[in-house]
């Protein structure tokens, strides 16, 4: 029997629940209280510029640890880069442990959130640079909220490939 | 033991429970465990990171923190302090900000003691008039240190940017006074930190409230927050040459403390002022969940690997000032010379002479009074 516990992440992007409207760029930074809140969003969470955003589930293959040593990889070229994690999907509880340790490293830099409430989910995809999630770890709807958002999407299967396309992503 | 915690079954399962937490707590340091069936007994819930001073030997003073500002709202203390309240022995009010700023610092106090914790705080008693001095000691909080950095009116304000010396005497003098006509069981210490500025101060310091309703005058060694801010440790008085990372131990505060800042972020200890390691958040499953987290355990794991490499530990040396036994960590209030007053001097003689006949019972020679 697997000793693996999963479950499902309440508060992570769900399918049809999600008014995608919600997360194109004017609504969320032109809007007189929509922005102040964004403003006060990251300067709680200390989100600076370049913003890696991880969307997908806490599970191996889930690529959690492939977006942490990129963040690792990329520290030394862009030394105000945060990553953020935010779940969708499955949890691995044991898998996240290991991803939480190596994480610890990164400190203030590397954020990886357990819970996300869903009405702040437009700041986060707002807040980054890019996104990176997986397509094979099965969320389709980040990837269209990303779309929705104006945020580029990086695919990569290691965290030699994020952190090249990364690299040239923040350096264009 | 006090009377009341063997009188009382609650009471006296709690005690037990934390005095072998205590013990545990000292195998899992010795043995480096990164994980063990213990808790901390001594949180520090930041009631706020905002303080109307700018000290020159802290980091909020000097305004170089970057974490956001903000006051511990009223759902997270009331859960933090639900969770700790069957374990813990105290809950400390202040961190890196003036504890009185926060509006419901009243109701933080009392929501504490009314769940049996003994809970202490510190202010620059800027904000200490007669009706707020009144409403802290009839909240029935234990201890309050009453920061007074300076004999005179030039050093004072020359350590405490922004205080009034006038104004900050007058409402220490007062609270003093209020303590003594109430008959308040608070602990009241005044306390002066020593620095190069304060340093040929402090016997002169000493000398003025040694006469006071203060209960303990608290010498402080200057704490550098490990060395991180240059500003500060240059303000140190050299005493000490010994270098005490030549043989460096892993930190007790991580197996025997928790500091939560206002927006719940858990931090190995006071030192990382900006959370710049967070540890996790006690918002998202609980004090303990998070002490025993993966970053808490992680952190412990760099420690016993003789990895100090978090900003807070790198050139820290407070580690040392605690000292660890199956009794207790040690490490509580920093280095700190205490000095007692006349009046606790006094206080102590009157119970004594109060005791006796109970202690006494009857049954021969009278015994000395049992410590708390």
């Amino acid at each position: 029997m697997s000793a693996v516990r999963q479950e499902q992440q309440p508060g992570a992007p769900g399918p049809e629940s999600i008014d995608v409207a919600q997360f194109a760029p004017e609504a969320v930074l032109l809007k007189g209280e929509t922005s102040a809140l964004y403003k006060r969003f990251r300067r709680f969470h200390r989100l600076g510029t370049p913003c890696l955003l991880f969307v997908g589930p806490y599970v191996k293959q889930g690529g959690l640890d492939v977006a942490i040593d990129a963040a690792y990889g990329l520290r030394d070229r862009f030394p105000d880069l945060r990553l953020a994690a935010i779940p969708s999907g499955a949890i691995d509880h044991a898998f996240l442990d290991e991803c939480e340790m190596r994480a610890l490293g990164l400190g203030h830099r590397g954020i990886v959130e357990w819970t996300v409430d869903a009405s702040e989910l437009p700041f986060w995809f707002a807040s980054a640079s890019a996104m990176y999630a997986p397509a094979w770890s099965g969320t389709p709807d980040a990837a269209m909220l990303a779309a929705a958002a104006g945020t580029p999407l990086v695919e990569a299967g290691s965290a030699e490939a994020l952190v090249e396309a990364c690299t040239r992503l923040f350096d264009s | 033991m006090r009377r009341e915690t063997l009188t009382d079954p609650k009471r006296f399962r709690k005690r037990v429970r934390q005095k072998s937490n205590m013990a545990a707590k000292y195998v899992s340091y010795e043995m480096e465990m990164e994980s063990a069936p213990t808790f901390p007994d001594r949180v520090y819930v930041e009631s706020t990171n905002v303080c109307n001073l700018d000290c020159i030997m802290c980091p909020t003073g000097l305004h170089i923190d970057t974490r956001p500002k903000g006051y511990m709202e009223w759902d997270l203390y009331t859960a933090i302090i639900d969770e700790i309240a069957p374990f813990a022995e105290a809950v400390v009010l202040h961190s890196w900000g003036e504890p009185l700023l926060h509006k419901r610092i009243l109701d933080m106090i009392r929501y504490a003691k009314e769940r049996s914790l003994w809970v202490e705080t510190s202010t620059n008693a800027t904000r200490l008039d007669e009706d707020t001095a009144r409403k802290l000691i009839e909240s029935g909080l234990d201890r309050i240190y009453l920061s007074m950095d300076g004999l005179t009116k030039e050093t004072y304000e020359k350590v405490r940017v922004k205080g009034k010396y006038d104004v900050v005497r007058g409402n220490i003098e007062r609270f003093l006074d209020l303590k003594h006509e109430l008959g308040s069981p608070i602990e009241a210490d005044i306390q002066i930190v020593r620095l190069s500025e304060t340093d040929a101060e402090v016997e002169d310091f000493v000398k003025q409230w040694k006469s006071s309703y203060a209960d303990l005058i608290n010498i402080k060694e200057l704490d550098t927050w490990g060395g991180q801010i240059d500003e500060v440790s240059s303000l140190a008085v050299e005493e000490d040459p010994e270098d005490p990372n030549i043989d460096r131990k892993p930190c007790p505060n991580l197996w025997y403390h928790a500091h939560i800042h206002w927006d719940g972020v858990l931090v190995s200890c006071s030192r990382d002022y900006d959370a710049v390691t967070p540890l996790g958040n006690v918002k998202h499953g609980g004090v303990l969940k998070t002490w025993h987290g993966a970053r808490m355990r992680m952190m412990r794991r760099w420690h016993t690997q003789g990895n100090f490499c978090a900003t807070q530990c790198i050139d820290c040396t407070e580690w040392s000032w605690w000292n660890p036994t199956p009794f207790g960590g040690g490490g509580t209030g920093g280095k700190t010379e205490k000095v007692r007053t006349e009046e606790s001097i006094h206080d102590e003689h009157e119970n004594q002479v109060k005791l006796l006949p109970v202690l006494n019972n009857g049954s021969g020679s009278p015994q000395p009074p049992a410590a708390a």
